[in-house]
């Protein structure tokens, strides 16, 4: 495994990050893992999500998963959920799709119109 | 799916959803023969589907009727002249194992293994994994271990994912399971 001394500095960062915003995160993004996801992207669109968040050094968002939500034609899904304002549903995203996402919606505050699930 | 490592975090996430608390993934390959195994420790499969788990017309899913997972993952182990094997019962958990001959000209393409894992991590914080190479099944990566130097910060966060994602590449790529070369790290 990776060096544990490197985990520990992640840690320690990460909880920097966090301590500035007493603990709590900005938003948390929920992409669709289930088969259909899967099949349609979604493990790439993780990663991009990932990768730009990373890049930008924040470390107050979650990205996690869920399951099928029954709209397999339009996955990869992804939901952003920003605290203190209603979550908004993207579909299709594509891995430059998700990029755009994390610069404009999550980091930005402004909504991509055209990428809205509806 | 287009690769088998797709197959494979679409396995685990069965596991996830019926509510494991451990995944044990354990790869093997010789030559061109490549095998996987994905055990948990979940309720196992109710007696209604475990006769036929890859129906995909027989599933546990509540809002629709339909299942693909199984049924996709055994005929890309099959086409390949290799096979699918389900093991579970009732309270016992499910291992799940495959075999492919990656020189079949039907043989989808390995994937990049480390980035289903790490995917699948950061996908299923709640659920700890342990993954093992080779025939005396060494242990390459054990997010237990990880879980307790974090102290309480999330596998889904963008950091620690980056982490996961390099250690299992390190660890992966020798036998050829991983996408590429090692990210960069600065």
């Amino acid at each position: 495994m990776k060096n544990l001394d490197e985990l520990r500095k992640i840690r320690d960062e990460v909880r920097k990050g966090l301590e500035l915003r007493s603990g709590t995160h900005r938003a948390k993004i929920v992409v669709g893992m289930g088969t259909c996801g899967i099949a349609a992207g979604a493990r790439d669109t993780m990663k991009a999500l990932m990768d730009a968040l990373e890049k930008a050094g924040v470390s107050d968002v979650a990205v996690t998963a869920t399951g099928c939500a029954g709209f397999c034609e339009r996955e990869p899904l992804v939901d952003v959920e920003i605290t203190g304002q209603a979550p908004v549903r993207y579909g299709k995203v594509d891995v430059a799709a998700a990029s755009r996402i994390v610069k404009e919606h999550v980091l930005g505050g402004k909504k991509v119109e055209s990428l809205v699930f509806g | 799916m287009k690769d088998i490592s797709l197959h494979l975090l679409d396995i685990i996430e069965n596991s996830a959803k019926a509510g494991a608390a451990r995944v044990q993934i354990d790869f093997e390959r010789a030559g061109t023969r490549f095998e996987m195994w994905v055990r948990d420790n979940g309720p196992g499969l109710p007696p209604s589907v475990s006769g036929n788990p890859d129906d995909p017309f027989v599933t546990t899913r509540a809002d629709r009727k339909v299942g693909l997972g199984l049924a996709m993952l055994r005929r890309a182990a099959e086409r390949t002249g290799g096979r699918m094997d389900v093991d579970s019962a009732p309270g016992r958990g499910v291992t799940v194992h495959a075999a492919f001959d990656l020189g079949h000209i039907d043989a989808q393409p390995i994937g990049a293994i480390d980035e289903a894992l790490a995917a699948a991590i950061s996908s299923w914080p709640g659920l700890d994994f342990e993954v093992r190479i080779g025939p005396e099944r060494r242990v390459v990566f054990d997010s237990r271990a990880v879980k307790k130097e974090l102290n309480g910060i999330d596998f889904s966060n963008p950091q620690v994912h980056k982490f996961l994602s390099f250690s299992l590449r390190e660890e992966l790529a020798p036998l050829g399971l991983a996408a590429g070369p090692l990210p960069d790290v600065s």
